[in-house]
């Protein structure tokens, strides 16, 4: 029991991770590589608030997230915008390059020595029958059930949420109808970096601090929000919660070692047997 | 059309041909000026060539602390004179602990760069990749930081020692600590499946005195280790041991504390519990307790000036950077380095520095406890203490440790 | 007729040109180890990339995990010679047919895989194969990894890398056939629309698995040189940072076009040259080339050069097409 409960903790990260990367798939049709290191980046700003200011817990969160959301403005003002019409592949390889700067401007201004950061909720663990549990961790739970809700309201019950469907099917008949699509794209490029903030403040204190934390929890996102359908909000996170648990099972009755690998050929089995993913709806070819 | 398809190779292949020869040319001008003295290459009257090959970024970047290390004791030295009139410089390049990268610059800073010696290399893979290449050309590899048995045993006539303990040795030390003064008889193990954890884990498996419950391994760079205490919480060993890098180490205990084994005594190779900083990253109440070894006291506990120069210049040249980690094994082994260039003297020859290094016995002018080299005995490392971690401090635990190549004996101080 | 030939010809002069620059450059270099290493190094990742570049330019199917075959490559070549004793001219060939059937493996359920999906599934594969050479030590020898016993067909270092060279001129060589066959022109056709490819007969799965096991074969052969060259192997050697790399090497030097391969590879393995010296910058500055390149040069590295001759290639394409249709029209 217990190690499925630390599954489903591991599996709320990534879950909340590909909440991120689905947010900004699912308006803007670019996989964002770079979700990871932004989360990164923005968790050593928190710290920056945290530790070198002094800030208590709340405000440096705040402040964080309100950099997370400059900060993916900015990338897609100066980067992606210019990439959006660019083939897919173009659009990856970007994420990538990002990728690579933004990992190695951290390393060079935070350095790689892996710091403590604070959790959410403090506490010590609470026995539940059988399953021990810290509050933190509840408190990831619940706040990742609360953002996938959040959003999914968001994205089938509200006019943001219309604009943003409208301008990912096609975005020269938005722009007809009066969406500022760019708008649109440079918003959401804001909320899935403080989504991605979110994510990371959540991580760190589990993976610890430092410029790599992100990079597993990125890959494992990613193929959440692939199992997940890759365009489903709850498919991410059920995703996540299925990868996090099947890893976790595979730790402690088969191999620790080899926990990646069975992951990925779990995958490959889903994916085979539904090539659109649990969560995604039918297969539609693309037009050319 | 034509002379636009022409234009187009002819412009390929001169940029091709003008990346190789720029690449080429840049490098042909270090050429060293030895005017006839008998020095070996990379020792000119004015400087004298140290190399590093390390991780500087990618996932394990931390290793990088070695050259931070290395370059402090270095501009300390230089600000002081040099050696015997001669600056120490170092030339670094990154292989993100990657051995197809580590081969490339390997050659090029023995045979472009032309160093006198190469000093600290981390990376276990990356150091066997590079063997071939360092043992062919002869120069002195001087305390690399892997602690895995085939750099020391058998010794290799330019390989001189770990900047890190010896992992078997280490281990060996943990078993005698468990059963003589633990009195554990069943032990589980968490390891890192590579040579952090696999060459300690065979001293393990030949130990006759001990049960071992669990065998857990884990993956460089996991983080969830809830199934590794699970499978601790099931074996319910006397003593565990760790043998792998602080994060995981780490965790560990979190995870251990969470489900309540708090008080099983728990023993951590000297790679991942030699800082301070994890207390902070376990918790304070959760390190508590912790028991490793270490080549050296820590910095807050240690009365070595040595260490206290340290600290001094460390700070001076770094300031962001902690003072505790690899740091000191950098710094500690750019003194060894040093003091076998000063008992060398002026004749710079890489036979004169073998033989001043294998006239290192038991010296104990660095942050190490004790520095040992003789012709049978290339580990260098073979002095230690125990460790204890209590109160946000890493404190001995032991007198000094001892370990005799020759007759695989470990001697306790009392 | 005439004009093509020469422009045949040109073409030839051009690469005989390279072909001897590339002779001489162990002279030139002085027979520097480290140069002739870098050569090789710039090589290997030439083959890869282009053979990504069948499979992602001219097939349209994404892999993120070609570092992965390299590792098979070279793994194959260690266990070939050291634990079989088998000879240079047998061991390299099987390294690329051992690494074309794990291609096949791959591309068997890649098939009914597309973009993001497949992504995912190559992405695993490439973060698998170096777990499990680190789990699998009976045969792989784990994290202390393993030699490559040295051929003894080549008496030095110039030989082989003589050798390597022709291998890689050879390869592309190949590639670039490959491209211009039936089964290139059936990729393409994949590519642009897989409906109207089969409509038109084309067999999509029997294709697509042959991209990924001609892709693999000569990425294998590309691992297979790396593990001669360097004479050892370890899990670490080719991990998933090098398949973006890879990937970026295509993208950024022009998808769909075998130049652009090799100057994609060309930048990306010279750059490390120029920055290892400064610490903690090389990937920053790869980072930045690649997005700058993609943002300034959608097209890759490769569209600087042949701008013009796209252009007029295409005009005289739709003339032809013109008269061509003309003509029938006549005949009808």
């Amino acid at each position: 029991m217990q190690i499925l409960m630390s599954g489903l903790i591991f599996g709320c990260i990534y879950g909340l991770t590909a909440l991120g990367l689905v947010l900004i798939y699912k308006t803007t049709d670019i996989v964002n590589f770079a979700q990871g290191e932004m989360a990164m980046v923005t968790t050593f700003v928190s710290f920056v608030f945290l530790s070198n200011f002094g800030f208590g817990y709340i405000p440096s969160l705040l402040l964080a997230l309100i950099f997370a959301a400059i900060f993916g403005i900015a990338i897609h003002q100066i980067v992606m915008k210019r990439v959006q019409s660019a083939p897919p592949l173009n659009q990856i390889v970007v994420t990538l390059g990002l990728f690579m700067i933004l990992n190695g401007m951290a390393g060079l201004i935070w350095g790689h020595k892996p710091t403590s950061y604070p959790q959410a909720v403090k506490g010590d663990s609470i026995k539940l029958g059988s399953v021990f549990i810290t509050p933190n961790e509840l408190f990831i739970l619940c706040i990742t059930f609360f953002l996938m809700l959040i959003f999914f309201l968001l994205f089938r019950f509200t006019r943001v949420g219309l604009a943003m469907r409208a301008s990912a099917q096609d975005i020269k008949a938005s722009q007809l109808m009066g969406i500022k699509v760019t708008s649109v794209f440079t918003a959401t490029w804001a909320v899935g970096a403080i989504l991605g903030g979110v994510a990371g403040i959540m991580t760190a204190p589990i993976t610890f601090l430092d410029t790599q934390m992100m990079f597993e929890v990125l890959i494992m996102a990613f193929a959440a929000a692939v199992i997940g359908g890759f365009v489903s909000l709850p498919g991410a996170v059920i995703g996540g919660l299925f990868i996090g648990v099947f890893e976790n099972l595979i730790a402690f009755y088969i191999s620790p070692e080899m926990k990646l690998v069975y992951t990925f050929l779990l995958i490959i089995l889903v994916l085979y047997i539904r090539p659109q993913g649990i969560f995604g709806g039918k297969q539609t070819l693309k037009k050319v | 059309m034509i002379k636009n398809k022409k234009q187009k190779f002819f412009t390929i292949i001169l940029l091709i041909i003008s990346l190789f020869t720029i690449t080429a040319c840049g490098n042909q001008s270090a050429s060293t000026s030895q005017q006839g003295k008998n020095v070996s290459q990379g020792v000119t009257d004015k400087e004298i060539l140290i190399g590093h090959l390390g991780p500087q970024t990618g996932p394990v970047a931390v290793y990088d602390y070695f050259r931070k290390g290395i370059d402090a004791y270095f501009k300390y030295v230089n600000e002081n004179g040099g050696v015997n009139g001669r600056k120490l410089k170092l030339i670094a390049y990154d292989d993100q602990y990657q051995p197809s990268r580590t081969i490339k610059n390997a050659k090029r800073i023995v045979n472009e760069d032309k160093v006198f010696a190469m000093l600290g290399d981390p990376c276990t893979p990356c150091n066997s990749a590079a063997r071939n290449i360092f043992e062919k050309a002869g120069i002195p590899m001087v305390m690399i930081s892997s602690g895995a048995q085939q750099f020391v045993n058998p010794p290799i006539k330019n390989y001189f020692g770990s900047s890190i303990l010896n992992y078997r040795v280490e281990t060996r030390v943990f078993v005698d600590y468990a059963v003589n003064q633990l009195h554990a008889k069943k032990i589980g193990v968490v390891y890192q499946n590579d040579d952090y954890g696999k060459e300690g884990l065979t001293v393990l498996k030949d130990s006759k005195n001990i049960e071992l419950v669990a065998e857990v391994p884990y993956v460089a760079g996991d983080t969830d280790l809830s199934t590794h205490a699970e499978h601790l919480n099931k074996a319910k060993p006397d003593a565990i041991m760790v043998l792998g890098g602080p994060t995981q180490a780490a965790n560990l205990k979190k995870e251990l504390y969470k489900i309540g084994m708090k008080d099983t005594p728990y023993i951590v190779s000297s790679v991942g519990a030699n800082d301070r900083n994890l207390f902070k990253l376990a918790g304070k109440d959760v390190w508590e307790g912790t028991i490793s070894a270490a080549a050296f006291p820590m910095p807050d506990v240690s009365n070595d000036p040595s260490m206290k120069t340290y600290v001094e210049q460390f700070k001076k040249y770094y300031p962001n950077d902690p003072i505790d980690g690899f740091a000191q094994n950098g710094w500690a082994i750019a003194e060894v380095l040093v003091e076998a260039l000063n008992r060398t003297g002026k004749d710079l020859t890489w036979d004169n520095f073998f033989k001043a290094l294998n006239s290192f016995d038991n010296w104990d002018g660095s942050i190490y406890e004790g520095v040992t080299f003789n012709k049978n005995n290339h580990y260098g490392l073979t002095t230690m203490i125990l460790t204890q971690a209590k109160n946000g401090q890493i404190l001995p635990l032991s007198g000094r440790i001892t370990f005799d190549p020759d007759t695989t004996e470990i001697t306790y101080e009392k | 007729m005439i004009l093509m030939l020469k422009q045949l010809g040109n073409k030839r002069i051009a690469l005989g040109i390279l072909i001897v620059c590339m002779l001489f450059y162990p002279f030139s270099v002085g027979y520097s180890s480290y140069f002739l290493t870098l050569f090789v190094i710039t090589c290997i990742y030439v083959i890869t990339s282009l053979s990504l570049n069948l499979l992602v330019g001219y097939g349209g199917q994404i892999s993120v995990g070609q570092a992965g075959f390299l590792s098979v490559g070279s793994y194959s070549v260690a266990i070939l010679s050291t634990k079989l004793g088998l000879p240079f001219l047998v061991v390299l060939p099987l390294a690329g047919i051992i690494t074309a059937l794990i291609g096949l493996l791959i591309g068997l359920p890649a098939v009914r895989l597309k973009g993001h999906f497949l992504a995912v599934a190559t992405l695993g594969f490439g973060l698998s194969v170096p777990q499990i050479a680190l789990k699998w030590d009976k045969l792989t020898g784990g994290f202390s990894g393993l030699s490559v016993t040295p051929s003894s067909l080549f008496a030095s270092e110039t030989q082989l890398f003589y050798f390597f060279v022709f291998l890689t001129v050879l390869i592309i060589w190949l590639i670039n056939n490959i491209v211009k066959s039936s089964i290139g022109r059936a990729f393409i056709a994949i590519r642009d629309s897989e409906v109207a490819a089969q409509a038109i007969g084309i067999n999509l799965s029997f294709y697509k698995t042959t991209m990924f096991v001609i892709s693999s074969f000569f990425t294998g052969i590309a691992g297979g040189i790396y593990g001669y060259w360097v004479g050892f192997v370890s899990p670490n050697d080719f991990v998933i940072t090098n398949s973006f790399l890879i990937l970026a090497m295509i993208v950024v030097g022009g998808l769909a076009s075998i130049p652009g391969s090799i100057i994609g590879a060309l930048l990306f393995s010279i750059i490390p040259h120029f920055t290892d010296s400064y610490v903690g910058i090389t990937n920053i500055v790869i980072g930045v080339a690649v997005v700058l390149i993609i943002l300034f040069k959608p097209k890759g590295m490769v569209s600087m050069f042949n701008f013009k001759r796209n252009k007029s290639e295409k005009t005289k394409k739709n003339e032809l097409l013109l008269k061509e249709e003309g003509n029938r029209g006549v005949n009808i």
